[in-house]
């Protein structure tokens, strides 16, 4: 395996984004990161990338761009999606506007269901790779990721399964550094797509709502019991699009969900910090197959409807009024 | 003497009835000795009460006919064990929301002794003897829970329409439907409004609330009706439309889920899923506003420990 066959570019520098960004790097491979905030850049730049909470490394990157025009015409192979989903649109725009490159190849790394369509939307399929994230964390600071847990294997497919060799080369590049990745075919990367959705449908809105963190909501009965709820509605619709579970699967998601740290997973964040979120890709999709296969999702509809309309009371509030504009 | 408390005790006044009334709140209890209650907004009315108590045993001591109780169905029990071997001659009053209240008072009473108000106005304490009122012009119900004492009920019913607010003399089977029908209402929008802390018509400008609210709404009836319960044509659009035009106004229990303080979830959505489940009617909605409004509580009162 050579480390220096692709190169990389990492758009979004959120956790998942800095710690792929870190595990390329550790790995050899040759690395640009890209952030438009300039102060970041700076931070990154003198002060490196640093994995605190389960993990203490750090990182140097020479190369980092203030654009994605400068990211594109830098000779990437391989840009790295890990901004929000409901960036993506505007990300894609820009990198088409710039790109010269008909070989350049696009990883979504972003979790949710219906991800990929964005993608294809403007790229070629055989040009797309999926990521399914196993890991998480919290920005401590602009250039610190607060690992919170990370759970193997991570998932990596070439959407329309023509590419393989990228997905296997990735598997071996991250698995060299340990963040064990596991190439599989598109079938196989939908279905672990659904699954992680589901787990994150689970908690994610229910702690973004009750302001409880996950440890929390799982060890009050109460909410453990809309967590299961939530989970089965989740399969009736899974099913019907004819994803597979294994034996126990409710059980397993729950034994799975109780070592869940005492946080918020990063839905309830963007919530309790007025942003927007991502429950459109999450249990949005879930109530959108539902409708899709005729089957109710009352709770999934509860908890995205309720987001949706804290949301938008949140961002018109956030909007700045005649006063702020001017000061 | 909350919200209900204190406009139900200006109207009996304002028509002429003997109200003493009665609070812990010695503080309060002073002030209104001293000046009265006030209610403003939608009306405007004052009265002065020439018995004003600090307990239930002064209140007991002065011979009343009827006990009206307005407080919070959660302090109902300390009530309660103020009322031990209370005359079989006085009646009691219940003046709350909620589903299945009034078995509450069976443990003291025999059921001919009971009756039951919908309280169809609504208002917010501005001061200690002062209510803003925000919502009043719908009709209030009122009878005898199992049509024992329908006398009374009948002559309480037209006491307060004769102070001013419109209240109707139910049979029990009548009034069981308009508990149910105002609890509905109650458990559509006080947990969204509580949870999510859109007022009532920020709620029903987003079609994403009022999608919740309709199917809130549709989960409850559909227990309502397995208990029998008779709704008119349309009854949901009519919630809606009713809804749409109620303004600023928002239940208390929406307000007390707000304030992170102890509420009555259990006798509105809490109710609906019991009842859904002695039915077979599956309830997720009233479940999940339930199980999420007592986990969040669980956890003001717990904090750390969990």
């Amino acid at each position: 395996m050579n480390p220096k066959k692709y190169k990389i570019g990492v758009i979004g520098l959120g956790p998942v984004g800095l710690m792929l960004g870190h595990y390329f790097n550790k790995a050899n491979c040759d690395v640009v990161l890209c952030s438009r905030n300039e102060e970041h850049i700076d931070l990154i730049k003198s002060e490196g990338v640093h994995l605190a909470g389960t993990k203490d490394e750090r990182s140097q990157f020479s190369e980092i761009c203030s654009s994605i025009e400068d990211l594109v015409k830098s000779n990437v192979d391989i840009i790295v999606s890990a901004v929000k989903a409901y960036q993506i649109d505007s990300v894609l725009h820009e990198i088409n506007l710039h790109n010269r490159n008909p070989s350049l190849m696009i990883i979504a790394a972003q979790n949710g269901i219906g991800i990929v369509d964005k993608y294809s939307f403007l790229f070629d399929l055989s040009k797309i790779f999926r990521f399914v994230i196993n890991f998480a964390g919290n920005m401590n600071a602009p250039n610190v990721v607060n690992v919170t847990f990370i759970i193997s294997p991570n998932y990596i497919a070439s959407v329309d399964d023509s590419r393989p060799d990228i997905s296997k080369w990735i598997e071996d590049v991250l698995s060299s550094v340990e963040l064990f990745t596991k190439s599989v075919d598109s079938f196989e990367l939908t279905k672990e797509t659904w699954h992680k959705t589901i787990l994150n449908a689970s908690l994610s809105p229910l702690c973004a709502i009750s302001k409880l963190t996950m440890r929390e909501a799982m060890k009050i009965p109460d909410t453990n019991e809309i967590i299961e709820r939530i989970i089965m509605e989740a399969m009736e619709v899974a099913k019907a699009e004819d994803i597979r579970f294994e034996k126990n699967f409710v059980k397993l998601c729950l034994r799975y969900l109780s070592k869940a740290g005492n946080h918020f997973p990063s839905l309830a964040v963007d919530l309790l910090n007025k942003k927007q979120t991502e429950i459109d890709f999450i249990n949005g999709q879930l109530v959108q197959y539902g409708r899709k296969h005729y089957i109710r999702t009352p709770l999934n509809l509860t908890f995205t409807n309720m987001i949706r309309a804290i949301t938008k009371e949140n961002l018109k509030s956030n909007q700045p009024t005649l006063t702020n504009v001017n000061e | 003497m909350g919200t209900t408390g204190m406009i139900l005790a200006v109207h009996l006044k304002q028509a002429g009835c003997e109200v003493a009334i009665c609070d812990f709140d010695i503080e309060k209890m002073n002030l209104i000795r001293h000046n009265g209650i006030h209610l403003e907004g939608m009306i405007s009315k004052s009265s002065y009460f020439d018995y004003v108590c600090d307990s239930v045993e002064e209140l007991l001591e002065l011979g009343i006919d009827v006990l009206v109780s307005c407080v919070k169905t959660y302090h109902v029990p300390a009530l309660l064990n103020s009322l031990d071997n209370l005359d079989k001659n006085i009646h009691i009053l219940s003046a709350q929301d909620g589903i299945d209240i009034c078995q509450k008072y069976i443990k003291i009473c025999k059921e001919s002794q009971i009756m039951r108000m919908v309280v169809n106005y609504a208002g917010n304490i501005l001061t200690q003897n002062t209510v803003k009122v925000t919502y009043f012009n719908s009709q209030s119900f009122l009878g005898s829970i199992n049509d024992r004492c329908p006398e009374k009920a009948d002559w309480l019913a037209n006491s307060i329409k004769k102070g001013g607010h419109d209240c109707q003399h139910l049979d029990s089977f009548q009034l069981r439907d308009e508990v149910w029908k105002k609890s509905l209402i109650v458990a559509a929008i006080g947990p969204i409004c509580g949870i999510s802390k859109l007022n009532l018509q920020e709620a029903m400008n987003n079609e994403d609330s009022v999608e919740i609210i309709e199917q809130t709404l549709i989960e409850g009836m559909e227990v309502a009706k397995a208990e029998g319960v008779k709704f008119d044509d349309n009854y949901v659009q009519l919630c809606l439309r009713m809804l749409k035009e109620a303004g600023d106004h928002l239940p208390s229990l929406g307000i007390d889920i707000r304030k992170d303080e102890k509420n009555e979830i259990d006798f509105f959505n809490g109710k609906i899923v019991r009842y859904g489940k002695k039915h077979y009617i599956q309830t997720p909605l009233n479940l999940t506003f339930t199980n999420v409004v007592n986990a969040m509580h669980f956890k003001k009162i717990n904090g750390h420990s969990i």
